[in-house]
């Protein structure tokens, strides 16, 4: 039987014995791919209460359907394992871009389990059906970039590859792997690839995918390019006024920042202006993003050479550098990222920090020092949490306390206030070492509390942005999306990645204009205005439902969080309303099969289930839990108590209301079918998911809710 | 330059080694020499033109054949595709019978994209096609040139608008391209003229400084809008 979009095998590869197997995909193919898969064989393979680092332990890295058949913004890939750093230790997923997606479908896997324990360092090599375990030991204790860039000069031109760096080779829980040019999966992998010995893993694929209506699957990318899709993270109109385009962003600052003037100072040949993208000029949509001038002003713009990405998107969000300052350092001076390791490094300096050549430049040099070094050495960052632990601690006096004399005394501290790179890339060395007591801030922050007896209330400090008690921060939460965004936040075992509601309330557009697309969908009251925020509703949980299921989506068809779905346009005459049956349109064209919204949706809420259960088991295992709402649903105090000055409902503030959001969890349960009172899934709810055998589990650990 | 070309012994130089060579013979497919594309196209027969001499002669002469009103409006499209108004006193330099043209280009059925705005020192014709209504607003401001004026404008616009107060650097940007001198000095007589009155400044915890209309917000609000967007995800934002 011919399979569309589907490659058709997973691999399975035991590292203790050796042995390298493959099976269908067909097996899963209720939970469709990606996390999908990875659930259903954490769930029935790994006991909840096995180690990350342990030889029981597997990582499931699986693609969706729509990788690699063109879809565009589909250059992902999931990886599901268990956590090592926050509360509960229960499954996470991690997501990374670049090209190896792609290498791997085309070699025909849609997946590939890694478990057991190899005795020596080995790589995996994957040339199209001929994969074999290879000794790595040259590679052990070299840096990603180093790595990826032998294993593809050993192997060939065409192979793609990704590697942990010294991070994950030490056991560090905040680690990555990396692939491409600053494409990471985060979230701790880095270790468990670590603790199995394996490096990493390489691809040359050079077979193809069957899409079923390959006219069709074209008619909707270009319909998709032509009319849906904006700049970055799909804002929908441009940063600064075009003349085209009825509205801009009233700041000045969205991500789709390209702009007459503004450009690639460094680009071969000379300046590359960004110029007007209008709507329907699907061959300048490459240059709306122009996320370095996002994330750092003009000065960016001085280093930019050009931009980069994940295959099949064509956004190109990673803005690539070439950093002079950082030569006189000794420093690598060509950078690419577009997140937190190219954002977020000034952290490290708490005392500030000084310019290098032009003013304002100071964030960008320090961040390309540590980008490269973070990338480098596979460390991850929780999503600025280690480095706002580290701000915090060195500016309470706790980290002086903390270090031995001996210790503190080594580190560079004149680096630090004088704004020198070398400081973080010393930081992160000792982390990613485990050199010190330093190195304990790679821990991760719920860990860290614990081991350096910081207490609860560190969880409640405003500025450390931990969203709860479990270990992570905050990711476009209430700040954002209301008692909606803080709901799908507080869901997960690691940052949530959800982007549907900040996607439109940041793109620029005019309230009244995504109102009243999006209250079309969900209901009158769904959207709050910016700062100035209502009691909960039934529609906000309808909205918070639609955002935190439909992450679950992109990470199995497997799609970019931040670019999906298409809930704007940037086109007027659509009303700048988007389509939001996209999903089903893609699936129905590459698969053969007549894919629905609801169709989407039903899979959507079926993975999602089984996040939640699993969570219930692992929390009920680890923390003698029976109560997802008490002992996982916690919100942070500061949440509540920030902004002194304000009320909550005020016009200017975001601060919540304990009473409301109690109703909000409430509502939101009822939305999900789960237990108001524990938060956990009732039987009737898993039976209409398929999950029948999860409620029977449940009972027999009496979990399930009467 | 100081930071000029990198000096020996700065930079790390990495020698690199040729690819690996080894394929996998299973997949190895006979690789025909490609063809240069010049080559290519230049084999490929004569396409004999889809349009008749004739047709081509009638193309040829529709375009010579073209009004003057048809032309006008060809001018000013061309000119909104480049994000630019058509002033009238600029046409008037050019065109003696410029009313009658006006008048025959409103009735013209051919011509109904072409449309104007009434800014405070002239008229200015744009197309809808390129060019959308709330652009042509900014850009007759800016034509103005009345920066008190434009800046008050769009301060207002932008507040009752998204709702958001505005940022001095947005006026730094495409398609103002003001100074900080030409801001301040704005700045200056907005503060002294009654007409201005309701637009207000107040400077974020990053020290961006940011204006708001009383019309149309308070300032805590304004305030707490301007820090969202300074304020990010993680930490205040670089300055502009």
């Amino acid at each position: 039987m011919t399979i569309y979009g589907w490659a058709g095998k997973i691999l399975r590869v035991n590292f203790t014995t050796g042995s390298i197997t493959t099976e269908d995909t067909m097996k899963y193919k209720d939970y469709i791919g990606g996390i999908g898969i990875g659930y259903k064989v954490i769930y029935d393979e790994v006991p909840l209460d096995t180690h990350p680092y342990d030889e029981a332990s597997k990582i499931v890295l699986a693609m969706g359907p729509l990788t690699g058949t063109g879809v565009p913004c589909s250059g992902r890939l999931s990886m599901t394992f268990l956590s090592s750093w926050t509360k509960g230790f229960s499954v996470v997923d991690a997501h990374m871009g670049g090209h190896i997606s792609h290498a791997l479908k085309y070699a025909g896997y849609d997946g590939i389990i890694f478990e057991g324990k190899s005795e020596t360092p080995v790589y995996l090599k994957i040339d199209d059906d001929k994969v074999s375990i290879e000794d790595a030991s040259h590679l052990w204790g070299k840096g990603t970039f180093e790595a990826n860039r032998i294993l593809v000069e050993e192997n060939g031109s065409d192979f793609d590859a990704a590697t942990i760096g010294p991070a994950g080779e030490n056991l560090v829980n905040m680690s990555c792997m990396i692939t491409s040019v600053g494409n990471a999966g985060g979230a701790g992998v880095g270790a468990i690839f670590g603790s199995k010995k394996v490096k990493g893993f390489v691809v040359r694929g050079t077979g193809s995918l069957k899409v079923a209506d390959p006219k069709g699957l074209k008619e909707v990318s270009d319909y998709m390019l032509r009319e849906l899709v904006g700049g970055n993270n799909n804002h929908n109109v441009p940063a600064v006024p075009q003349s085209w385009a009825e509205y801009s962003a009233p700041s000045g600052k969205n991500r789709w920042s390209g702009a007459p003037g503004r450009g690639w100072h460094k680009a071969e040949g000379g300046f590359v202006d960004m110029g007007e993208q209008p709507v329907g000029d699907i061959d300048k949509i490459g240059y709306r993003a122009h996320k370095g001038h996002f994330d750092h002003g003009p000065i960016a713009d001085k280093y930019m050479v050009k931009v980069g990405g994940c295959s099949s998107c064509p956004i190109r969000c990673y803005a690539q550098y070439d950093i002079d300052p950082l030569a006189e350092y000794d420093l690598p001076t060509k950078v690419s990222n577009t997140c937190m390791p190219i954002i977020y490094q000034s952290a490290w300096y708490p005392e500030g920090l000084t310019d290098f050549v032009d003013e304002g430049d100071a964030n960008l040099v320090i961040c390309g020092a540590g980008a490269r070094a973070v990338d480098d050495y596979g460390l991850w960052d929780n999503y600025g949490n280690i480095q706002r632990d580290f701000n915090y601690l060195y500016r309470s006096g706790i980290l002086k306390e903390k270090l031995p004399e001996e210790e503190w005394n080594s580190i560079p501290w004149h680096w630090m206030k004088e704004g020198d790179p070398r400081f973080v890339v010393d930081i992160v060395r000792r982390i990613s070492l485990k050199e010190g007591e330093i190195s304990k801030l790679g821990l991760g922050t719920y860990l860290l509390v614990e081991e350096w007896d910081l207490g609860k209330e560190y969880f409640d400090i405003e500025y450390l942005q931990n969203v709860t008690y479990n270990g992570y921060p905050k990711h476009h939460s209430s700040e954002d999306a209301w008692q909606s965004g803080l709901l799908y936040n507080i869901m997960y075992n690691r940052d949530c990645m959800v982007h549907h509601i900040t996607n439109f309330v940041q793109s620029g557009s005019p309230y009244e204009l995504y109102k009243k697309i999006l209250e079309e969908e969900f209901g009158e009251g769904a959207v709050d205005k910016p700062k100035h925020y209502t009691p909960m509703n039934r529609a906000k949980a309808r909205l918070a439902k639609w955002a935190f299921i439909g992450k679950q989506w992109h990470d199995m068809a497997t799609l970019c969080n931040w670019m999906y779905p298409m809930t704007l346009s940037p086109s007027k005459e659509r009303g700048y309303k988007g389509d939001l049956e996209l999903d089903a349109k893609y699936m129905t064209a590459v698969t053969g099969e007549n894919w629905t919204r609801e169709d989407v949706d039903l899979v959507s809420e079926r993975v999602t289930n089984m996040l939640r259960v699993i969570t219930a088991i692992s929390f009920h295992i680890h923390e003698g839990s029976t109560n997802l709402r008490e002992d996982h649903d916690t919100i942070a105090a500061w949440v509540f108590d920030k902004e002194p000055d304000f009320e909550p409902f005020e016009a200017g503030t975001v601060k919540m209301d304990r009473e409301d959001m109690e109703v909000a969890k409430t509502m939101f349960y009822e939305e999900m079918g789960w237990d108001v009172k524990t938060g956990i899934p009732t039987r009737e709810t898993l039976e209409r998911l398929g999950l029948g055998y999860m409620a029977d589990d449940l009972e027999a650990r009496g979990l399930l809710p009467a | 330059m100081l930071f000029g070309p990198r000096k020996k012994g700065f930079a790390k130089e990495v020698e690199l080694t040729d690819f690996s060579q080894e394929v996998n013979e299973d997949k190895l497919k006979e690789e025909e020499e490609k063809m240069d594309l010049m080559d290519y196209l230049d084999q490929l027969d004569e396409e004999e033109s889809p349009l008749t001499s004739e047709e081509l002669e009638t193309e040829e002469a529709v375009e010579e054949e073209k009004s003057e009103t048809e032309l006008l409006a060809d001018f000013i499209r061309l000119r909104s595709q480049a994000a630019h108004l058509t002033a009238k006193s600029s046409l008037e330099k050019e065109e003696p019978e410029l009313e009658q043209l006006l008048e025959d280009l409103k009735n013209d059925e051919k011509c109904k994209d072409i449309t104007s705005i009434r800014g405070e020192k002239d008229i200015y014709f744009y197309s809808k096609d390129f060019m959308s209504d709330n652009y042509a607003m900014i850009a007759a401001l800016v034509e103005d040139n009345n920066l008190p004026r434009t800046i008050a404008e769009m301060v207002r616009w932008n507040c009752k608008t998204y709702p958001c107060a505005t940022p001095l650097y947005y006026f730094k940007n495409s398609p103002y391209f003001y100074t900080d001198a030409q801001i301040e000095r704005a700045l200056m007589r907005i503060r002294q003229e009654e007409e201005y009155s309701d637009i207000q400044e107040l400077t974020t915890g990053n020290n961006v400084r940011y204006l708001y209309s009383t019309l149309h917000m308070t300032e805590k609000y304004a305030r707490a809008l301007a820090e969202g967007v300074e304020y990010g995800e993680y930490g205040y934002r670089r300055s502009n």
